[in-house]
């Protein structure tokens, strides 16, 4: 225990987590038997005990300490843990703490008016840092910026193994992972989890340079589609749906399990919800109705039907029990389109089909984020990641037709924009103009002397200018001459040099029906 | 009730001023004699006529005050003299070298004033000795029960885990020049660790004053322009101004008794806190008190109210020397 609570001491004040993960290792590299596992248990966030309310663990020490000493200390400290934990009288004899596993096994065991109890007896055998190390078991706190998969990177690099292996031995197995180490340490075989997590591909942002430097002949290109990522698993007729993070979410997704019968396999897809009940293929549905189906701790019926939810696979880790993992991408998509075909809630990603850079350059003018996948690659989480690159900001090359001044508590001036329709300028929006002031100033100079008409403080102006303008969405406007409108349009360059007849038409802008990003 | 002690030693705004001796103790203004505890700024200002002190004190105020020249008169520990009618006597206070306690005598009746202290062993100072008193003046700034600092031995052995854990790392330690820089420095020797550790030069001088003195603090080597230090022991003056940007990686440690806190370690963005202080903690400012049977206690330097709860909680007639115009440190 005393190992342990000097570990949880250094954790609390280490600077990154490189230098946690090496706090973690040398702990484990030293620590032995039970209290290893259950070390990782506590840092992993895996150790259910009741939690003893900081109020409680003042309340104890008030048993034994004057009142107004534990008011005056509580109030400098700060935190009742660490009060309760400093305060605690002491004997003078000789620290004789209980194993961190004796400890983490009787608290787990425990109940909310017992665990007090528990604590009294072993704060008396304790030295401060012990009895804040128990203190913080007791009140479920954990180490600041520990995650569970800092911890296996933790292991990994006391044991020198491999962080995928362990990943994917992790998942089944429950405190004090005795096979684990047992398999860490060589003494035995690799632990196999039935119905078990596998570790996902990791997916990478591009960015426009290194986009520029790819070899796209070598790559497959799929929608990244919204929702959430998640990975199928039925084995040995276990049937479980996890959360990108190996979280069982199979207990939110009831319609999702039941579709399963048959799909022997491991599956990778994202879960969202769909616009209504018909499919394949499904039509993703809003994204604030697919987070009701998140965050719950029962699922009512109508809310299945509410927001029904369906899964887009675009790859298979294990067909039946054969490991499709070593193959290449090409041969994985086959076999995953045979295993889908005609099922209900699940269906394909489809593949973009594109032939060079010019291809995927209008697929991400359209508003897609592209995942690029090489053709070749097996699926190995430890290896080079999916790339993933984002839509091509939008714009257009519109025309000026009016300039208003900026009102109160308005950011500046506003400026109506248009496009051409049939060789006359139809407006479009109202964008701002965040170009540099000297850029403005020369723009609203050209406004005074282009000015055709006065509506109140509004200048209509010739439509002799063109701007370049950034938008977000093209969204219908019945309303408008245009039929359509820009979402967060902003003048982005002035091209001065330019024609009005070099503005876009028109035709250049659809709105974006499936509503997808 | 007592015969009142504030007619012949009482605070002032200037210090605890003592009438018929015609002396202040660790006053905060020049004044025109002064006895001074110990060599710590907020005790040892310069500017007065004349210093009664220790050797060691002198030594250090003449190191501290080079342009400051007071009439010196040096007291070794134990040396008694008299001063209208009240004898003064130093008596080693543990906290830093030379550092005293003021054990003053007049019509029958004994007050010691403590200045700062310690009670754990530091072979950088003479140990304190607990004097027998019926007025006690104790200094306070670990005055609550919370501040039971671990023993220093163990908290060096944090550090050198530390250095084992991440050998590419440079630990720069936060120490005070005068007195915690040597303590860091005798406890490391003592840990075994003999490697030499390397010295900030605002901590040069100091460190040097003590070897004079005979105290053996193994080798240390100047920082110079020694490179990133990887996998070294710097010692440096505590502070955020105190860049760390040339070292490896740099450990941020802090030895100081405020470290026992966690938000205040926090607070200073320290990596490893070391709860190590060269002020008595609640444990040995309790036993202090008792060790003097001294059944009236004065508190000052530091938060007084939880320690005069304690020592009225035995019987004891304790109150805060008010005012003190001095800050806790
Ligand atoms: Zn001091």
């Amino acid at each position: 225990m005393k190992a342990f609570a000097a570990l949880l001491d250094a954790l609390a004040f280490a600077s990154s987590p490189a230098v946690r993960v090496r706090l973690m290792a040398a702990y484990l590299e030293r620590a032995g038997g039970p209290d290893r596992g259950w070390a990782v248990a506590v840092l992993g966030g895996r150790l259910d005990t009741v939690r003893v309310r900081p109020a409680a663990l003042l309340a104890l020490a008030a048993e034994r300490v004057d009142g107004e000493l534990l008011r005056l200390s509580s109030d400098f400290v700060g935190d009742p843990v660490e009060t309760a934990a400093l305060i605690w009288p002491e004997s003078g004899a000789a620290p004789s703490p209980p194993p961190l596993a004796e400890a983490a096994l009787a608290l787990a065991g425990s109940s909310r008016s017992a665990a007090p109890g528990l604590l009294a007896g072993w704060f008396d055998r304790s030295d401060a840092s012990v009895r804040l190390a128990l203190a913080q078991l007791a009140a479920g706190r954990r180490p600041p910026g520990v995650t569970p998969r800092l911890v296996r990177t933790a292991i990994a690099a006391a044991f020198s193994a491999d962080l995928g292996a362990i990943e994917e031995a992790w998942h089944g197995q429950t405190p004090p992972y005795g096979p684990l180490f047992a398999w860490l340490e060589g003494r035995a075989p690799r632990p196999e989890a039935p119905a078990g997590f596998r570790p996902l591909m990791p997916v990478r942002a591009l960015d426009e340079t290194a986009l520029a430097g790819l070899d796209l002949s070598r790559y497959r290109a799929e929608q990244q589609w919204p929702g959430r990522r998640v990975q199928v698993v039925l084995e040995s007729g276990r049937r479980r749906l996890y959360s990108g993070s190996g979280d069982d979410i199979s207990f939110l997704f009831p319609d999702v399990i039941a579709a399963m019968e048959g799909l022997d396999g491991v599956f990778d897809g994202v879960l969202t919800a769909a616009a209504g009940p018909d499919g394949p293929p499904f039509r993703p549905g809003p994204p604030e109705a697919f987070e009701r189906r998140f965050g719950r701790k029962t699922v009512p019926r109508r809310l299945l039907a509410e927001v029904p939810v369906f899964v887009r696979l675009f790859d298979i880790l294990f067909d039946g029990g054969e490991d499709m993992r070593v193959l290449p991408l090409s041969q994985r998509r086959e076999r995953l389109e045979a295993r889908i075909a005609g099922r209900s809630r699940f269906d394909l990603s489809p593949r973009l089909a594109f032939e060079g850079p010019e291809a995927l350059d209008a697929l991400r003018r359209q508003g897609v984020s592209l995942v690029l996948k090489p053709v070749d690659g097996s699926y190995r989480p430890g290896g080079p990641p999916w790339l993933v690159v984002g839509a091509a900001p939008r714009t257009v090359r519109a025309l000026l037709l009016a300039a208003r001044p900026g009102g109160l508590g308005e950011a500046g001036p506003s400026y109506s924009i248009g496009v051409l329709r049939d060789g006359a300028p139809a407006a479009i929006g109202d964008a701002p103009c965040r170009l540099a002031a000297g850029e403005r100033e020369r723009l609203d100079r050209w406004v005074r002397k282009h000015t055709t008409g006065r509506y109140g403080p509004v200048r209509a102006v010739e439509p002799a200018l063109v701007l370049e303008v950034a938008f977000d969405d093209v969204r219908p406007a019945p309303r408008r001459k245009a039929g359509l409108a820009l979402e967060r349009p902003e003048i982005t360059r002035i091209l001065w040099d330019l024609p009005p007849d070099a503005a876009d038409d028109l035709e250049r802008l659809t709105v974006n029906r499936t509503g997808q990003a | 009730m007592t015969d009142a002690l504030e007619d012949w030693l009482r605070p002032t705004p200037a210090g605890l001023w003592c009438e018929p001796g015609g002396f202040h103790i660790d006053p905060q203004r020049a004044v025109p004699r002064a006895l001074v505890t110990h060599g710590h700024a907020d005790h040892a200002r310069p500017g007065h006529g004349a210093v009664l002190a220790t050797p060691e004190t002198l030594a250090i105020m003449a190191l501290r005050y080079p342009r400051d020249r007071p009439a010196r008169q040096p007291m070794r520990y134990g040396e008694t003299m008299q001063a209208g009618g009240v004898s003064v006597r130093l008596a080693p206070a543990g906290h830093v070298l030379g550092s005293a306690q003021a054990v003053l005598e007049y019509r029958g009746r004994r007050v010691v004033v403590s200045g700062d202290y310690k009670r754990a062993p530091d072979p950088t100072c003479t140990a304190f000795e607990p004097v027998r008193a019926d007025v006690f003046i104790t200094e306070a700034t670990f005055g609550l029960p919370v501040f039971r600092l671990p023993d220093d031995m163990a908290e060096i052995a944090r550090l050198l885990r530390s250095v084992g854990t991440f050998p590419d790392r440079c630990h720069v330690v936060g120490a005070y020049s005068l007195g915690k820089c040597q303590r860091m420095l005798s406890l490391l020797r003592r840990a075994g660790y003999d490697r030499p550790v390397w010295l900030h030069p605002a901590l040069d001088e100091m460190t040097a004053l003590y070897r004079d003195f005979g105290v053996e603090l193994g080798e240390t080597r100047p920082l110079g322009d020694a490179g990133n230090l990887a996998g070294e022991i710097v010692l440096q003056p505590p502070g955020p101004e105190q860049r760390t940007d040339r070292f490896a990686e740099p450990v941020r440690v802090f030895a100081s008794g405020w470290m026992q806190i966690r938000a205040h370690a926090r607070r200073r963005g320290v990596e490893l806190p070391l709860a190590i202080s060269d002020h008595a903690d609640w444990t040995a400012l309790t036993a202090t008190i008792a060790d003097t049977g001294a059944p009236e206690i004065r508190v000052t330097h530091g938060p007084p109210d939880a320690l005069i709860r304690w020592a009225q909680g035995r019987g004891l007639d304790a109150r805060p020397l008010q005012p003190t115009g001095q800050q806790g440190g």
